[in-house]
């Protein structure tokens, strides 16, 4: 008996001792010392490789930002197109552009960034076997139709007989030429996004290696990092271009919900957040929470309304029905009270921070006027039936959804419920297959800074995203017109295109929303870029 | 007993199938195409839309792309999913942190529910009885993402004691908060699971003999009681452990740690069927296993428990 109480007391002290162990482990664990100069970052996991052509998510975007280097990019702080790897690109009409490269600039990879890698990228990327997300961007190249032979129906498309396309050529080490189809007046900005990057020879020999450790003409070089851990991006020593960092490296972490991202920072353990859980916002407890540490920027982001453009519901194909739902949408006090003031009610089809950004182009149709709403929707011969306004449901738009619709329930006393499709891929479907008979949020990130970007691909008659299959010929004309003229003249024909919108409120512009981001005490300042992203390059630390 | 572990191994196969034939139809049979929304804001290319029905046999019907599925896995490739990843290279980077936190959390588990199981069932009705059935009561009537933000508040964000997020799911230092907040609801269940068995174990005819034997109280409670009260104990955290490897979603969101359960949450919401079903899989596999073992342990606990 006595010899149990001793081996119990033996065991009691062995499971102390296992227990003191275990706290002592975990000081150990939590002194994640961090690197002079490095900041950690939050991120999220990249839903493909990591190759740039094939990256249209914000994840993988992120990620690749920083390591990648075109011909062209974006001042962060006046949003205006400045030459990145190009030395200069000209054009005597629109159609045949030449570029010269800078001399000297390198890949993390220490080759030179030559004429060849952009050729050979794009003809990778533009080659339709090889899948490319953003296969569509090289579409304007003379000889883009010899890499994508179409289909015949219900079939395979045919094997390319080459696959390089005829309009881009290398003139030298540092020169080429591209020749378009027709005229692009924006061409040059339309370079700043990342499906035109040039890639290093080695990508071609193994894509896959690529995808998994990218390697680019960036300030910063990939330097170890998987989907699930993570990513580590140090400064890269041999960048000579415009935008040479001062910190020494970014550290991003992956994190499956911004509110535990967001407790981190709080806590001291995150130095940059981009994007504040919702429920911080409210009473701005996130200024309180972060002692002031607290950034907001307007983002070249736009939220609209989709259309149906089909039979599903007549009564919907109105533009005075439309019109009176639009100026039925109190969009100042659902940004206001829904948003706590974090963004702005949109008043036109563009976004604020764009080359060719008018405001005010939806004119009064875009303001709250329950008066006008109403006669409007007398006019048209008022409205039978409910208003089903469908959303995804994994999605964070249900709460401004919502108001929407008790927006226009309050102002035109029309029945407005709100319909949830269980997720993301099945909204999509959905709502192109053109038997959404009711609107859906719809929602557009600018790819590259240009009042085109937010006109063609959404209401042309080819437009590659127009879901609600718009077709305005009157508008069509006026993006031919805009394709022949110069620069600045094309994107006043731009200008004019956006406010014939309002006649057919193809979407009902809602708001734009702004970028939030929390830092560390450790940040002295941020800078965004126009698309929401951190502008590593100019992100100044505390000595 | 080396026949009935046979045996059971042999009746793995038919629920191993039937389980990746329900969760291959249910996965890809989910309406809406699982290409829509994979360009960000833009409609995809037709380019990427070839490439991708190609590469996944999208145009193929069900049954077809399951024959293929199980060919695959026959030669031990789980496939690859939309993200251009292994499914297998996936479930090598989700299933460590979650196995890890399962038995740290079973650990606490077993450890804090036995413990008070037995100290309730000594004098049940009493103060200490009465007590952690009262808390007990207290901790399971909060969801678990009430404790685990909570627990995330005030021990990592306030007091600092905890790390906030788990940085490095290899570390059991870092994984012990989300363990304990994991373990905290289910010891409840356990020890009074531990307590009724115990309290009827007491009043049986081998107990009292023991106790004319002369031996002593704790030798009694520990060797002759407890080990016969373990049967319904072990039953439910076999039961635990298996549910926790298919991962603790909440607690897995809130402390950060990327695991099975986020796993499976993100590729049903990309409509990734080969991962869904890659991962459910393996899930079921390690049930069957745990299942088997805890059956086994059963002849452990009573010899009179026999398998052949």
């Amino acid at each position: 008996m006595k010899q149990t109480r001793f081996s119990t007391g033996v065991a009691a002290l062995q499971f102390a001792a296992a227990c003191g162990t275990l706290m002592a482990s975990i000081s150990l664990g939590h002194a994640q010392a961090p690197q002079p100069g490095w900041v950690t970052v939050s991120a999220c996991t990249p839903a493909g490789p990591l190759i740039p052509t094939n990256t249209n998510e914000s994840c993988g975007s992120d990620i690749l930002q920083p390591i990648l280097a075109g011909l062209v990019t974006t001042d962060a702080k006046t949003g205006a197109i400045i030459e990145d790897v190009a030395a200069s690109i000209t054009t005597a009409d629109n159609k045949t552009w030449t570029v010269k490269l800078q001399k000297g600039r390198k890949f993390h990879d220490g080759t030179e960034v030559l004429a060849k890698n952009f050729v050979d990228a794009w003809n990778w990327a533009a080659y339709g076997p090889n899948g490319q997300s953003n296969n569509d961007w090289f579409s304007v190249i003379v000889g883009y139709g010899d890499l994508n032979p179409k289909a015949p129906k219900g079939e395979k498309p045919p094997v390319p007989a080459t696959n390089r396309m005829s309009g881009l050529k290398v003139i030298g080490d540092h020169e080429f030429q591209v020749e378009l189809r027709m005229p692009v007046p924006v061409f040059r900005a339309q370079l700043s996004y990342k499906a035109f990057y040039p890639m290093p020879d080695s990508f071609f020999a193994d894509p896959a290696a690529f995808g998994r450790k990218p390697i680019g003409a960036g300030p910063f070089q990939f330097v170890s990092g998987a989907p699930d851990s993570g990513y580590k991006l140090a400064a890269f020593p041999g960048y000579s271009g415009p935008a040479k960092p001062s910190i020494k490296g970014v550290d991003l972490r992956i994190y499956t919900s911004r509110e535990a991202a967001y407790n981190d920072l709080v806590a001291g353990n995150l130095d940059l957040l981009r994007d504040i859980p919702a429920s911080k916002l409210v009473a701005d407890l996130w200024k309180r929470d972060l002692r002031g540490r607290a950034v907001i920027q307007p983002r070249a982001n736009i939220q609209a309304l989709g259309m149906p453009y089909t039979d599903a519901n007549p009564q919907l194909l109105k533009p005075a029905i439309r019109q009176a739902l639009s100026m039925a949408i109190d969009r100042k006090a659902i940004v206001d009270i829904l948003f706590n003031g974090i963004g702005q009610p949109a008043t036109g089809w563009v976004p604020p921070g764009t080359e060719g950004y008018q405001p005010g182009a939806c004119g009064e149709y875009c303001s709250f006027n329950p008066e006008k709403a109403k006669s409007l929707l007398a006019q048209a011969g008022g409205y039978k039936g409910e208003i089903k306004l469908y959303y995804a449901g994994d999605s964070e738009v249900k709460s401004a959804m919502d108001a929407v619709c008790n927006s226009i329930q309050n102002t035109l006393s029309i029945a407005c419920v709100t319909s949830a499709l269980s997720d993301n891929a099945t909204f999509r479907s959905f709502t192109r297959s053109g038997k959404a008979d009711g609107p859906f949020p719809s929602n557009w990130t600018m790819d590259y800074p240009s009042i085109d970007n937010a006109l063609i691909p959404l209401y042309s008659k080819d437009g590659t995203s127009n879901r609600g299959a718009y077709e305005n010929a009157a508008f069509d004309a006026l993006l031919d017109k805009a394709a022949k003229e110069e620069t600045s003249a094309a994107i006043k024909t731009y200008q004019e295109a956006e406010r014939m919108l309002t006649a057919e409120m193809p979407r009902v512009p809602l708001w734009n929303p702004a970028m939030t981001v929390g830092h560390s005490p450790k940040v002295r300042s941020v800078t965004l870029y126009a698309n929401g992203r951190i502008d590593y390059s100019a992100l100044l630390l505390k000595d | 007993m080396t026949g009935y572990i046979l045996r059971r191994l042999l009746q793995f196969i038919p629920v191993f199938l039937g389980t990746t034939f329900v969760v291959f139809f249910l996965a890809w049979g989910m309406p809406g195409d699982p290409l829509a929304g994979k360009c960000g804001d833009r409609e995809c290319p037709d380019a990427f839309v070839a490439a991708a029905t190609e590469e996944f046999k999208l145009d193929r019907p069900l049954i077809v792309r399951y024959g293929y599925y199980l060919a695959d896995l026959g030669r031990g490739d789980l496939g690859r999913s939309f993200t251009g990843r292994d499914v297998s290279e996936q479930l090598v980077a989700a299933f460590p942190a979650t196995v890890r936190l399962a038995l740290l959390a079973v650990l606490i588990e077993v450890l804090l529910g036995i413990t008070i199981g037995v100290f309730a069932a000594l004098r049940p009705g009493k103060t200490f009885d009465t007590a952690t059935m009262m808390v007990g009561l207290g901790i399971i009537a909060f969801p678990s993402f009430v404790i685990a933000n909570l627990a995330q508040l005030v021990f990592g964000v306030r007091l600092g004691w905890f790390p906030v997020t788990v940085s490095d799911p290899t570390s059991f230092a870092e994984l012990l908060l989300p363990a304990i907040v994991l373990a905290l609801a289910h010891q409840v269940t356990l020890s009074r699971l531990t307590r009724s068995a115990v309290i009827e174990t007491m009043q049986s005819d081998y107990i009292r003999t023991a106790r004319a034997k002369g031996l002593g109280e704790a030798r009694i409670v520990v060797v002759h009681a407890l080990r016969n009260s373990l049967i319904p104990a072990v039953t439910y955290v076999g039961k635990d452990i298996g549910g926790l490897l298919a991962g603790a979603v909440v607690v897995e969101g809130v402390f950060n740690i990327s695991g099975v359960g986020g796993l499976i949450v993100q590729s049903i919401r990309s409509h990734d069927g080969i991962t869904i079903v890659g991962a459910v899989t393996v899930v079921v596999v390690a049930y069957l296993f745990i299942n088997l073992l805890v059956d086994l342990s059963y002849a452990v606990l009573d010899p009179r428990i026999r398998y052949d």
